[in-house]
């Protein structure tokens, strides 16, 4: 384990509320969240339903202006997307009409750097995350581990330092989820990404992440922080849910400040 | 209880390989084709379907000819008057003399034409405002009482209209073509502009995306199927708006002929144009499904 706090911060919120207006009302989606998260650290925001945690992914990723507070990138204001920033959506969203590479490459073409060196780059990425001869495939031809998979070259071939993944791995059956969190996990720490993981499963934010966040019902605001230490030296989706015991402690804490029954 | 439903899992499926679909796809992945041997049961299953397949169409052609041969019989044991209703081979002797004269050829040749630019056109020029009012929400509000009941006028009754503006001609009829497509593909097109996938939206302003990056890249793309069905229900509509049109102009195309067919009390000569007409609109109509195969080919 390392201690990534000691690192410079990468990300950085502060005081960040938000809301939405509409004919009937208005509803407020967050409260004055503030949180860091230091170059190449894994953390993972869980929270009950409907607590705001899209909207936050949202604003961090500058889809969305706050109607309070700041979001910073290393040190640099976020007013619009950046491609600072990587973003993964609970479905894969790969566009049936286009070959997996033309997927893969979809986030370098929006930016204008679709050019040999970058198919070649994305070529040997699909290669490297088991996806390599299924390139001139369509997604309809690909199971759901696969198609995500995708979905991950096409986040990290535009090289963003900052991932933000919303439930990326929801819309699986078990298997594949705990297969693809090993193994999405394992790929974002090679890379030496920094990381923030909105999940509703309890489990999975334990297993993955170094800190976990948990907000509160909406409007969704930090309620506790967990740093994570499982005690393993790896962060393997299995092996943490069934070989630490300090897994069912955090768990037991989460849970409870959740307050599922409120 | 998630924290103990692991237990169950082998420790080696964390190993990619563990979930390759290999024997969903069975493309190139070590799964060959069992076409080699098939069964006893499968091959009487295979031969009833093709014996089915070869009876329908059989039931079909007869259909075809028995009516024409009844219609036949009638007309020549005089059950039916072939003066008011035709028959056959008089209809058959009337589409030889078109064809020899070469006006067949000619008058489908406008219907086509006029036909082809009405619904291409119709087509475009929907689908071009259908992106303005995906542009402009304001625009689509603006206009949106104005489209709904442009909707529901019968688009002929404009005809005289028209012929006024446009002249006793060609432009007149295409004129009509287009106005019986052009209001249909706007509101098909824009309510599948609608449709599209706000979370691909979302994707790709994550990268970034310029407005016109998000028509080319996802709306427009997303919409193909859309459009041609427009393009589809467009071939129908707008042989309605040449025909129409070629009865009121009255120079050229199977409608005039079908006209002056029925000024001149020549039976076989309205019912062989519209056996040509049948003719052309299937054609028309297929010419349309190829090429909806070419271009949405990632769909099958």
């Amino acid at each position: 384990m390392t201690a990534p706090s000691s690192l410079k911060p990468r990300l950085s919120l502060k005081g960040v509320s938000l809301t939405y207006q509409h004919r009937h009302g208005e509803t407020e989606a967050l409260r004055d969240v503030s949180l860091t998260v230091a170059s190449e650290e894994f953390v993972s925001i869980v929270g009950p339903s409907g607590c705001g945690k899209s909207s936050l992914l949202s604003v961090v990723a500058g889809l969305i202006r706050p109607t309070a507070g700041e979001v910073r990138i290393d040190g640099d204001l976020v007013e619009r997307p950046t491609p600072k920033v990587g973003y993964m959506l609970q479905h894969d969203h790969l566009f049936p009409w286009r070959t997996i590479l033309d997927n893969a490459l979809l986030g370098l073409e929006v930016m204008g750097r679709r050019d040999a060196a970058a198919v070649r780059k994305v070529r040997s990425m699909l290669e490297r995350y088991g996806l390599g001869g299924f390139e001139r495939y369509y997604p309809r031809q690909l199971s759901g581990g696969m198609r995500q998979r995708v979905a991950l070259v096409r986040t990290l071939a535009t090289d963003p330092e900052v991932l933000l993944l919303d439930e990326p791995f929801a819309s699986l059956d078990y298997q594949t989820r705990l297969a693809l969190e090993d193994e999405i996990g394992h790929i974002l720490r090679e890379e030496r990404k920094t990381v923030v993981l909105v999940t509703h499963d309890i489990s999975e934010a334990i297993a993955m992440s170094d800190r976990v966040v948990v907000l509160s019902h909406r409007p969704g605001t930090v309620v506790a922080e967990h740093r994570i230490d499982l005690g393993l030296g790896t962060h393997s989706a299995l092996s943490a849910r069934n070989d630490s015991p300090a897994f069912r402690t955090y768990f037991a804490a989460v849970w409870k400040e959740l307050d599922v029954h409120a | 209880m998630p924290d103990g439903r692991g237990n169950d899992f082998p420790k080696k499926l964390a190993g990619a390989d563990q979930y390759l679909p290999e024997t969903r796809l069975g493309l190139g992945l070590g799964v060959p084709p069992q076409a080699a041997e098939v069964s006893e049961d499968h091959r009487r299953y295979l031969s009833g379907l093709r014996r089915r397949h070869r009876l329908i169409a059989l039931a079909r052609l007869a259909l075809a000819v028995g009516l024409v041969a009844l219609w036949e019989t009638a007309a020549r044991l005089r059950w039916i008057d072939p003066f008011i209703i035709s028959q056959p081979s008089q209809i058959a002797a009337t589409l030889l003399n078109l064809a020899r004269d070469g006006s067949l050829w000619r008058h489908s040749a406008w219907t086509v034409s006029e036909t082809v630019v009405g619904f291409t056109a119709g087509t475009l020029i929907g689908t071009l405002i259908a992106v303005a009012l995906w542009w402009s929400s304001n625009l689509s509000r603006v206009l949106e009482p104005y489209i709904v009941v442009l909707n529901s006028v019968p688009k002929v009754a404009l005809g005289p209209i028209f012929i006024v503006w446009l002249g006793n001609g060609i432009p007149a009829i295409i004129a009509m073509a287009l106005a019986i497509s052009v209001i249909v593909t706007i509101l098909m097109v824009f309510t599948g502009f609608q449709e599209v996938d706000q979370d691909k939206i979302k994707l790709l302003r994550t990268f970034g995306a310029t407005k016109t990056q998000l028509l080319r890249l996802v709306v427009l793309p997303a919409s193909l199927p859309t459009i041609i069905g427009a393009l589809k229900v467009n071939v129908g509509l707008s042989l309605v708006g040449t025909i129409v049109g070629e009865f009121l102009v009255s120079q050229a195309g199977l409608g005039f002929l079908i006209v002056y067919g029925g000024q001149v009390f020549k039976m076989s000569l309205i019912m062989a144009s519209v056996g040509v007409l049948c003719l052309v609109s299937i054609a028309l109509y297929y010419g349309v499904t190829w090429l909806e195969r070419r271009f949405l080919g990632w769909k099958t």
